[in-house]
């Protein structure tokens, strides 16, 4: 949890929080230490500022969020939808096309042959 | 350092026009990850004041958390997303509403209602019986 995050994460949340709830049903407290584990603490986040993403997600229909009881505690779980798997597939297609370009940028190799 | 004034954030978030059931909830939800948090560290062998200070620290300051929820517009109340339509719907709904209003007061008061009018049913009983007397003795005297 060092560094903080540069700029350009803005949708990088958004990414990470469907990528995992792709995977099954978590909440809140669950996801952030799925980003600290699956990222190896890299991508720092005030863990309280994905609520307010996750209830962006819900509103726009690629979450669903039910209340479940677990060990006496009431849990909200958050659930991808359909819409929420397509609209993963789509910042997915983005994010990898965007990668690509910064890499190719970045790479030593391309501006030798330019 | 102490567990942060959520109540005072809920207050926050629907002064900033965020919807009553998007601050509860997100209420709720920042209380349990706080819980969560300090938990974990106990029991990792952290001292309670130390583990609510790594709760804090970890959860965000409550300033952030709230400009954070309070910047989406799409968690805002629907007055707040859409002030034109509001200022329309609302005293339209008030101006229909009025004449309804005595019925939603006798409702709310029912029971007083109820009690106010068997009382005038046995005053006018009691008068009936009186003027029924009156007439009686009248005839027959």
């Amino acid at each position: 949890m060092g560094q903080t995050n540069p700029p350009f994460m803005s949708g990088v949340p958004e990414l990470l929080l469907m990528r995992l709830l792709a995977q099954r049903d978590m909440y809140g407290y669950e996801l952030v230490r799925s980003i600290r584990l699956v990222t190896g603490d890299s991508i720092s986040l005030g863990e309280g500022v994905i609520y307010p993403v996750l209830h962006g997600l819900e509103r726009g229909g690629a979450l669903k969020a039910t209340r479940k009881a677990v060990d006496g505690r009431t849990r909200v779980y958050y659930r991808l939808t359909a819409a929420g798997k397509k609209r993963l597939d789509r910042l997915q297609g983005e994010w990898q096309r965007i990668q690509s370009g910064i890499n190719s940028a970045l790479d030593p190799l391309t501006h030798v042959a330019t | 350092m102490s567990r942060p004034d959520f109540e005072q954030m809920r207050n926050e978030l629907l002064a900033n026009g965020v919807s009553a059931r998007v601050a509860a909830r997100s209420v709720a939800e920042l209380s349990d990850h706080f819980d969560d948090i300090e938990a974990e560290a106990m029991s990792a062998g952290t001292a309670r004041d130390k583990a609510s200070e790594l709760a804090n620290l970890r959860l965000g300051q409550p300033r952030t958390l709230i400009a954070a929820i309070s910047s989406r517009q799409d968690l805002r109340s629907w007055m707040y997303r859409f002030p034109r339509l509001a200022q329309v719907v609302l005293p339209l709904t008030c101006v229909l509403l009025l004449p309804a209003m005595p019925v939603f007061a006798g409702v709310a008061h029912l029971s007083s209602v109820l009690r106010w009018l068997t009382a005038l049913l046995l005053s006018a009983l009691i008068t009936a019986t009186l003027m029924l007397l009156l007439q009686l003795s009248i005839t027959f005297s």
